[in-house]
């Protein structure tokens, strides 16, 4: 076992309750992701994790050690990448990686900067001043950083907050790619469902500082969902008659609710009940006001809001 | 070696960092070299010397030996009294600045010290100058060392010619007027005692290296404080670098590595130091050009921009204890940086309310209150050393006090840094 928190909590002078007491278990080479709303307690809880905070109740143990008592011990083998970009703005991407590698006492430094800049794909901007590079530039330069000292358990906070729908494509297959070839486990939090659902083996759903469910994604999905979701999306102008068409869906179906003018109704058979749905729709917009008509499989989003009863903060 | 790497990288990444900041970069190098300038125009060519001094002088001269023996000048008259004090008084009284005929000092005799020392620090005059009770005898004793085998006289009943004395010129060592009156009577005590240099007394007293004191301009005495000025305005960048780590999760990152939080420290230090260390020469380069003496004795500038450089540093990290932005710390730099640069008389002379009183436990030395700021002492230091021929002999006294500060300032500041933000949380 990687990583083991018992009853783990943290309080903040003040009283506010950040981690209300999680139990996790990280087996080797798992991809383990914290799925929740900002304020939840996933930083919290990996920073704790990484030796960052001191938690206030309940224990951990990482590779078997106690962290509150023989943290130094496990210290080189964890590598922490935080979720904001942190590094020296005025450095080149070269400069950062080279004082950290100092800072680790890395053997031959300049192999090790070298592999990680091929696996992460910033080879070419390895002497550009940080602060000039792009979004998901930064975040490969940030993760780089963390993966320095080879560590065998790497704590990822929203590795890919704010990067673009190709930045995170390297980045989660950069993950993968170190999980299978190095042998390493991962804790990663996001509030991303797709993040979470890609990269994950099993994630724990936290809101406000408690593990609601542990499991894969697909289990999850097979539990909570419902089989297949149909969205109707009407034109925005109709938004006064929403509460009306809620209601009446409501009387006809168990698991309806709307988002973004998008009605999302859980339903075990979407062939058989679309034409019931639209009927009651239709009862109430014209034919031109229905703008997009899909059936979709139960996604993880489907599944947080079932077990949280609401929908994700950003 | 690890360690050297470690420390080497850190403190080339705080200099890079610090350096790469344009923003930064003009306040430490070219803000300061701006007050040069400003100073060096105004300043440069007015001349204080044609404001005549106001000199106290105290005279304890005992005169002539009563011994029976009868003494002559070297022109071989009788002499008798305390000829050779009010000689070397009508002297000092006689000596003008270089380019016009305005006299230097206006002499006022006093019956005793305290009630001179009195007036001076009320600043009626620029210094008191003390004649001891055996200047005749000295000034003798330098006759017979000159001109004995020169001149036909029983110099057998003089005093032995190594007999020396000391005069002692008293006042704030911070104020202008006193700096000019300590190096033309030290240039005119010079000459009167080896007669080397009479004639020129009254049109240019040469002090060491040349340094013409008559020439002396209000510019020259505000560079040192100037380039200590220099050094102080790097406070903000301590502060904001100190707590810019801890505030974005930069010293968390670095926590997890194998780096010790003392290499940290030193870094910062030592980083602020290079820059001090490169501020200095450019701060002296630009004076230079307004035309402040080149002297070998700009070397003590870096020993004085040293401690100065390390008590900013201690102050900085000290005042990083206190905010939790790095907005809040530039802005509380700030305002700490400029009262300190105006008390610690960096541009002009500032009333320094006494401490600690001359004559209790600091001896012939008393403790003001701005003292405890670590830029008075070694500006009053740069200042004796680089416009008086005293060199570091002159200055023990505000060099071991900078110091003591020094490590004062160091030991709280990290103390309290540490305690606010270094714990575990």
């Amino acid at each position: 076992m990687v990583l083991k928190a018992v009853n783990l909590q943290k309080t903040y002078p003040g009283g506010v309750e950040a981690v209300k007491g999680i139990d996790i278990t990280v087996e080797e080479g798992e991809i383990y992701g914290f799925l929740g709303p900002n304020g939840a307690g996933k930083s919290t809880s990996i920073k704790m994790f990484s030796g960052l905070l001191r938690p206030t109740g309940g224990n951990l143990e990482i590779f078997g050690i106690d962290v509150s008592t023989d943290f130094q011990k496990i210290k080189d083998q964890i590598g922490y990448v935080p979720q904001n970009l942190i590094y020296y703005d005025h450095l080149t991407v070269m400069e950062n990686l080279q004082l950290f590698a100092a800072c680790y006492e890395i053997e031959r430094p300049e192999e090790r900067i070298s592999e990680l800049l091929d696996l992460l794909q910033i080879s070419e901007i390895k002497n550009r001043k940080s602060s000039d590079l792009s979004g998901g530039q930064k975040r490969r330069v940030n993760l780089a950083m963390g993966l320095l000292n080879d560590p065998k358990l790497l704590f990822l906070d929203e590795p890919s907050a704010g990067m673009d729908p190709q930045s995170r494509r390297v980045l989660w297959d950069s993950i993968r790619r170190l999980v299978d070839t190095k042998d390493m486990s991962i804790i990663l939090t996001t509030h991303l469902m797709e993040t979470a659902d890609k990269l994950s083996d099993r994630i724990a759903i936290i809101d406000h500082g408690e593990i609601k469910i542990v499991d894969t994604p697909k289990n999850l999905k097979e539990k909570f969902g419902t089989g297949e979701i149909i969205q109707v999306q009407l034109d925005e102008e109709v938004n006064g008659r929403f509460e009306e068409i809620l209601k009446q869906l409501s009387l006809q179906y168990e698991d309806v609710n709307v988002r973004n003018s998008t009605f999302r109704i859980g339903s075990e058979d979407a062939i058989d009940d679309l034409s019931g749905v639209l009927e009651i729709i239709k009862s109430f917009v014209s034919k031109e006001e229905i703008k997009q008509i899909s059936i979709n499989e139960t996604t993880l989003e489907d599944v947080f809001i079932k077990i949280t009863g609401s929908e994700l903060r950003e | 070696m690890k360690t050297l790497k470690r420390f080497w990288l850190l403190y080339l990444s705080n200099v890079r960092v610090t350096t790469r900041v344009r923003v930064v970069l003009f306040f430490t190098i070219l803000f300061p070299l701006m007050f040069i300038g400003i100073f060096g125009i105004a300043f440069q060519t007015g001349d204080p010397s044609n404001t005549t001094i106001d000199l106290a002088v105290v005279n304890h001269d005992q005169g002539i030996p009563d011994d029976g023996n009868v003494y002559r000048n070297i022109t071989g008259d009788i002499v008798s009294g305390d000829f050779y004090s009010r000689e070397y008084l009508d002297l000092l009284g006689s000596v003008t600045f270089e380019d016009n005929e305005t006299k230097i000092f206006d002499i006022t005799i006093f019956d005793d010290e305290e009630s001179a020392m009195k007036r001076v620090e009320k600043r009626d005059y620029g210094a008191l100058l003390v004649l001891p009770e055996n200047f005749t005898t000295a000034a003798m004793a330098s006759r017979r060392a000159l001109f004995e085998g020169i001149i036909p006289l029983d110099w057998t009943i003089y005093p032995p010619a190594n007999f020396t004395t000391q005069l002692t010129v008293r006042g704030d060592s911070t104020l202008v007027q006193f700096t000019i009156s300590y190096s033309v009577i030290d240039a005119v005590t010079q000459g009167f005692f080896t007669l080397d240099m009479v004639d020129e007394i009254g049109g240019s007293v040469y002090l060491d290296g040349g340094i013409t004191s008559s020439g002396l301009t209000v510019f020259d005495f505000t560079v040192p404080g100037l380039v200590i000025f220099a050094i102080l305005s790097n406070l903000s960048t301590v502060t904001v670098t100190a707590l810019r780590d801890m505030k974005d999760g930069q010293f968390d990152r670095l926590k997890l590595t194998k780096m010790r939080v003392s290499e940290y420290l030193l870094a910062i230090v030592v980083s602020q130091l290079t820059i001090s260390v490169v501020q200095i020469p450019l701060m002296f380069a630009g004076a230079i050009i307004f035309g402040f003496p080149i002297s070998t004795r700009i070397l003590y500038a870096f020993i004085f921009g040293i401690l100065v450089s390390l008590s900013v540093t201690g102050i900085g990290i000290l005042l990083a204890a206190f905010v939790s932005s790095t907005e809040a710390a530039s802005a509380l730099s700030g305002i700490v940086s400029t009262p300190m640069a105006f008390l610690a008389g960096a541009f002009f002379t500032m009333p320094n309310p006494t401490l600690i009183p001359e004559g209790s436990i600091l001896g012939s030395h008393k403790l003001g209150i701005f003292d405890l700021i670590p830029a008075r002492p070694a500006i009053t230091a740069l200042r004796v050393v680089l416009l008086t021929d005293q060199g570091m002999a002159g200055v023990w006294y505000e060099f071991w006090l900078t110091t003591v500060l020094v490590i004062f300032y160091m030991i709280i500041g990290i103390f309290l840094f540490s305690r606010k933000h270094l714990r575990a949380k």
